[in-house]
């Protein structure tokens, strides 16, 4: 589905990107892991289009990926951002309807609204459709973001869609962290591809078709997630990994590293 | 959806409301009936007394005049706080209206060298010209060229950096100026519609009403901005062509109606968060409502400035100021905005 080639990527002349290369299939959850600053948020902005990059390619479907006009690529790909700031008051609702804005001009009214009751009733928010955006909790924030994010994925050829996300769970519990993954996993099912930046790694780990690891702008690893070689955690997050079975699931356990003597 | 209609229905009432008191009151008193018998009398050629030609020549014209001055401002306002998402922008703050005033201060102290250049329409083209210059200075100054993107925070320090100098060069101009002079820069630095002509008001009309139609196209795409300016490049807004449309659309209409008016402050920044306090923040009905109450706020303040000490006149910014500040402390304690 997307496809990137040696990109190398600076900003304000620190080399944030570092000849990566990587291809994201379609349909599967690929997530992107690694250390803080280690480039994620710029791989991830770079691959859904939202700035021109330095050198090296981008395909989105075996297309160059500075082919697609921006409205094009609105209707392909949805990307949830780290942070989100309002500087307004303004309605749930209305939030959720702008996820649609892409379509405004090629649907109908009803075809729209179809796609903003289905994403409300999916992620829940009906209770608080048309409280003020501003008077939400961190969580709730979150879900009317997805609800927007999906609003504009929405529709029959979910197949050629990319979702793009950054850090989605920050804000949830552990409960609506687990809901959450569950209805990515229903996405990909579905048949939307999912790039996803994630923290939790225990998380990323046992929902993921593809992992990403990166360090300092490099990428490690890519690959399946059980072919990931426990000394990568080592190396990049500086914990020990190690695996086991509980009832008919495979965990991850994590523990720090003692500082080596030098 | 109904409650739209009722909000538009209250605007539009009480600018008809204020349209007809301000035609009334003032230095001389009309009835509507005043009003009729006078078109009736110059559209079958008959002679006008003296009162009925204020009236129509004077009286009338100013009041739309105002109406459209007060929608031009506000809808401004709107526009700028959109594309800066930022409640505390206005068409003053970036320096739109001190350049303007600065024009035509240079034109009232050196007025015969720039009647000899542009002719009957120097003071319109000198401010016109001084808002124009300030206003890009102002952007330019605040923009990072990496990412051609203006940083709020520099935008509004630099705007009073730039607003300094022009109220120096105004205070210079005014130091200069010989007595009938000063007094000129000193009204028009605080705004009046005392030159409201039938051709002026033409003029206004033109370019607010397509000031309004043109940003009521872009009502969708400010929408979206509210989320962010990178959030609406995802939703498919060519965020750039945006911002060059609203600022032109902005610099257009605010210079060219500070041309004829002199400075007037505060509508462009209190009438966008009223409405945002009476519905929502919908960019569509906040361009229609802030040209219908900005109207009618300048109306009724231009009917303030004629009436209480008539048959002399209280500068307009005096007025707009004294309403417009302890609304604006009001509403930014209340709102809990973020900056």
């Amino acid at each position: 589905m997307i496809r990137v080639e040696n990109l190398y990527h600076q900003i304000k002349g620190k080399t944030i990107l570092d000849n990566i290369s990587l291809e994201v299939e379609k349909g599967k959850l690929t997530s992107i892991i690694g250390p803080n600053g280690a480039g994620k948020t710029t791989l991830i902005h770079l691959m859904a289009g939202g700035a021109p990059y330095q050198r090296g390619n981008i395909y989105l479907k075996d297309e160059l990926l500075s082919k697609y006009s921006i409205p094009e690529l609105s209707r392909t790909r949805a990307l949830l951002a780290q942070q989100n700031s309002l500087s307004f008051p303004i309605a749930v609702y209305d939030i959720i309807e702008l996820g649609r804005q892409p379509f405004s001009r090629l649907e109908s009214p009803e075809k729209s609204k179809e796609a903003i009751e289905r994403s409300v009733a999916l992620w829940g928010i009906e209770d608080f459709i048309h409280r003020d955006y501003l008077s939400l909790s961190g969580g709730e924030k979150q879900r009317v973001q997805f609800a927007r994010v999906w609003t504009q994925l929405y529709g029959e050829d979910l197949k050629e869609k990319v979702l793009f996300l950054d850090e989605p769970l920050t804000y949830l519990d552990i409960s609506h962290q687990l809901d959450f993954m569950d209805e990515i996993q229903k996405l990909t099912q579905q048949g939307v591809t999912v790039v996803a930046i994630f923290h939790q790694l225990e998380l990323a780990l046992k929902y993921s078709d593809q992992i990403v690891l990166m360090d300092q702008g490099k990428k490690v690893y890519s690959g399946s997630t059980k072919d990931l070689p426990p000394h990568f955690f080592e190396d990049v997050f500086r914990v020990s990994a190690h695996w086991y079975r509980e009832g008919l699931d495979n965990h991850i356990g994590f523990k720090k590293l003692s500082k080596q003597p030098s | 959806m109904n409650k739209l209609i009722y909000i538009y229905s209250f605007l539009a009432l009480a600018m008809v409301f204020s349209i007809l008191l301000a035609i009334s009151f003032g230095a001389s008193e009309y009835s509507v009936s005043d009003l009729y018998f006078s078109f009736s009398k110059l559209f079958k050629g008959e002679e006008l007394t003296m009162e009925e030609k204020i009236l129509l020549f004077i009286r009338v014209p100013r009041v739309f005049f105002a109406v459209l001055v007060g929608g031009i401002l506000a809808m401004g306002g709107t526009l700028l706080q959109a594309l800066f998402r930022n409640p505390i922008v206005e068409p003053g703050m970036i320096g739109t209206t001190n350049g303007a005033a600065a024009g035509a201060a240079l034109f009232f102290v050196l007025g015969q060298f720039w009647l000899n250049t542009f002719g009957e329409f120097a003071l319109p083209i000198m401010a016109f010209l001084g808002g124009l210059g300030t206003t890009f200075l102002v952007l330019a100054l605040s923009t990072t060229e990496k990412f051609q993107k203006t940083n709020v925070l520099y935008l509004l320090l630099i705007g009073i950096a730039i607003n300094a100098v022009c109220l120096s060069l105004i205070g210079l101009m005014s130091y200069w100026a010989r007595d009938p002079q000063a007094r000129s820069i000193t009204f028009w630095s605080l705004g009046t519609l005392s030159g409201a002509t039938w051709q002026n008001l033409t003029w206004v009309a033109i370019v607010g009403i397509s000031g309004l139609f043109g940003s009521l196209m872009l009502s969708k795409k400010l929408d979206t901005l509210m989320l962010g300016e990178q959030e609406a490049h995802y939703l498919g807004v060519r965020v750039q062509k945006l911002r060059i449309q609203v600022i032109l659309i902005n610099v257009f209409t605010v210079s060219f109606v500070t041309a004829f008016t002199g400075v007037i402050g505060f509508v462009g920044l209190i009438v966008p968060h009223l409405l945002r306090i009476l519905y929502k923040s919908d960019h569509r009905y906040l361009l229609i409502g802030s040209f219908l109450l900005g109207g009618t706020l300048i109306c009724l303040s231009d009917l303030a400035c004629r009436y209480f000490i008539a048959p002399a006149e209280i500068p307009l910014s005096v007025i707009t100021s004294l309403i417009g500040v302890p609304i604006f402390i009001f509403l930014l304690r209340k709102n809990n905005y973020r900056f």
